[in-house]
């Protein structure tokens, strides 16, 4: 994945559940590579990692309990679906 | 009367003294809202049902029941969700979004009385600094119409300076509230993270999103941080924190002000430079001190801010499929395709080079050399700026290294864009609190932002610091044609 190209698009694309097309992907490529020489900067700079490892992955997410609680009424859920059955969210066929 | 002119609390002694209504106040603000929003394009969408909350307002003020936000009109960011009212971020994806429930930042004002006047303009899910990425179109800054609002809270910013909302709130990731506030002349504070619930807030990167104020004054910024400010049970990084409104108004003298070296570099512009150490010298007329100070991994905080805020965004997008909510499309012929072409047709051109970045940055084999190393380098630039808070009270920089410019004078290279969020981006990675107020303006009339950065949680501290600059120098100006 050295490459900058368009082939690099298409595999980032699929990790996104995008695709890009024709002049679409040439300009999202040429954008891309213009922002990873930006971000190169990262990859190139010299940091003392040890010295910032562990308080970096120190940082534990906070939950709250799991406690059962009244949740939001199931119709008002379903009313921005595009597509329901009844009371299930309806898509197109998943397997053959 | 130009009841646009005044502060809250002026608004406040007119309510209470009966010399006008929660209703009155209302009409007048949807009257300028019909008037001159076609020019403006602040609003996504105006409250319907903004009367019938200034009947419950009006009420409550009678019954002398009134908070300080009882019976006042502001507007919200199209990224908070309110239940019940069309929530779209700006966003295809979005454009018909009609929340289940609020967000807690508008529960909390609407149990204050305020009356929601609408939802304001921003770049496609807060990614922009110009909002001109809305799926919408654009807001124009009311200074000059030719000119970008900023963002991505442009239209909170371009309707509380053109007097179509009292104040409002906007959300702030690497300086979406602060930027255009600067760009449009009026006062905006992103909060220390965790001051404000994120509840609600449609989000983009999780560790750095904040909501915050938009107003014409520090004051005016400190009563609506007050009305949202504490924790909450559905945002487990929030904290309870002291109201800020009985900081405004302490003496500054003695306050040490750090200028870091870094900021004052190549790049910025003349006027910018200029304003910004003037307004050095003004707060030394006040009795501080200033002092030089360094941040020198500069260089490495817009690439490690947008890595690490693309990152988050790309995972925080990834609910997007057209299922429960949101844009469906009629392609494909099966559930992954059609997925994938509710993602292309939903989102805009922005949004999905973050998304590319995002995921690129998470992948197998770039995982260490990017986000982690950005995670590192986050931690850097936090020690960077413990160690300046050891000896000074906040940090005075620029807001944006230009003012406002015009529509047509907008860079196509998206690198060249995130350069511009120089000044910004560091309160955020670090979690520090952070206000513009404007220190003066180019010889075009456009408004030049300064920006003071404080120590975590405190937020009252900075805001009293740009309330004594406001009052002292009064750099805002209040009324202008559209």
């Amino acid at each position: 994945m050295s490459m900058r190209d368009s082939s690099w698009i298409d595999h980032l694309a699929a990790l996104s559940s995008l695709s890009f097309e024709g002049e679409e992907k040439e300009r999202m490529a040429a954008d891309m590579a213009r922002i990873m020489e930006l971000m190169d900067r990262v990859s190139q700079a010299e940091i003392g990692e040890e010295e910032f490892l562990l308080e970096a992955e120190g940082s534990m997410a906070l939950l709250r309990e799991d406690i059962p609680a009244p949740s939001i009424e199931r119709e008002r859920l379903l009313s921005n679906a595009k597509g329901r059955q009844g009371s299930y969210f309806a898509v197109k066929k998943i397997m053959d | 009367m130009n009841l646009h002119l005044k502060s809250i609390k002026e608004l406040r002694a007119l309510l209470d003294g009966g010399d006008i209504t929660a209703q009155e106040l209302t009409r007048y603000y949807l009257d300028r809202i019909e008037a001159l929003d076609p020019k403006l394009r602040a609003y996504i969408t105006v409250n319907t049902a903004a009367m019938e909350q200034a009947e419950r307002a009006q009420e409550k003020i009678k019954a002398g029941l009134a908070k300080p936000l009882t019976g006042i009109p502001l507007g919200l960011k199209d990224n908070i969700c309110t239940k019940d009212l069309r929530t779209t971020c700006a966003s295809k994806m979005l454009s018909d979004f009609i929340p289940a429930y609020s967000a807690t930042v508008a529960e909390k004002l609407e149990e204050a009385g305020a009356i929601f006047l609408g939802k304001l303009n921003m770049d496609e899910f807060a990614m922009g600094a110009t909002t001109t990425t809305s799926y919408f179109g654009n807001t124009m800054n009311p200074y000059d119409l030719e000119r970008v609002p900023g963002g991505s809270s442009g239209g909170s910013a371009a309707a509380v300076a053109a007097g179509l909302c009292v104040a409002a709130l906007g959300s702030d990731t690497g300086g979406s509230i602060r930027q255009p506030a600067s760009f449009c002349g009026v006062t905006g504070l992103k909060p220390t993270y965790g001051r404000v619930s994120r509840y609600g807030l449609v989000a983009f990167a999780s560790s750095l999103d904040q909501i915050g104020p938009i107003g014409k004054s520090a004051r005016d910024c400190a009563i609506l941080l007050d009305a949202i400010s504490g924790k909450d049970s559905k945002d487990m990084t929030s904290k309870e924190s002291a109201p800020v409104c009985e900081q405004m108004g302490q003496l500054i003298e003695g306050k040490v002000i750090g200028l870091p070296k870094e900021f004052f570099q190549e790049g910025m512009d003349q006027q910018v430079k200029d304003a910004v150490l003037s307004a050095a010298q003004r707060f030394q007329e006040l009795g501080c001190i200033i002092k030089e100070v360094s941040l020198p991994s500069l260089d490495l905080m817009i690439p490690a801010y947008y890595l690490i805020s693309s990152a988050e965004a790309a995972s925080n997008l990834a609910r997007y499929d057209g299922v429960r909510y949101g844009h469906r499309s009629q392609e494909g012929a099966t559930f992954e395709q059609q997925r994938i072409a509710a993602r292309n047709e939903g989102f805009g051109k922005e949004v999905k080079r973050r998304i590319l970045l995002g995921n690129y940055a998470l992948s197998g084999g770039y995982f260490e050399e990017y986000y982690k190393k950005a995670c590192l380098i986050r931690r850097k630039i936090q020690k960077e700026y413990e160690a300046i808070f050891e000896s000074c009270d906040c940090i005075l920089i620029p807001t944006a290294p230009t003012a406002a410019y015009k529509f047509s004078e907008q860079r196509e290279d998206p690198a060249a864009l995130y350069l511009a969020d120089i000044y910004t981006v560091g309160a955020n990675i670090a979690g520090l609190p952070a206000v513009t107020t404007t220190c003066g303006y180019t010889k075009e009339w456009m408004p030049i932002g300064m920006s003071l950065v404080g120590k975590a949680f405190a937020d009252g501290e900075i805001l009293n610091m740009a309330d004594a600059f406001e009052r002292r120098f009064n750099y805002i100006l209040n009324d202008f044609c559209l």
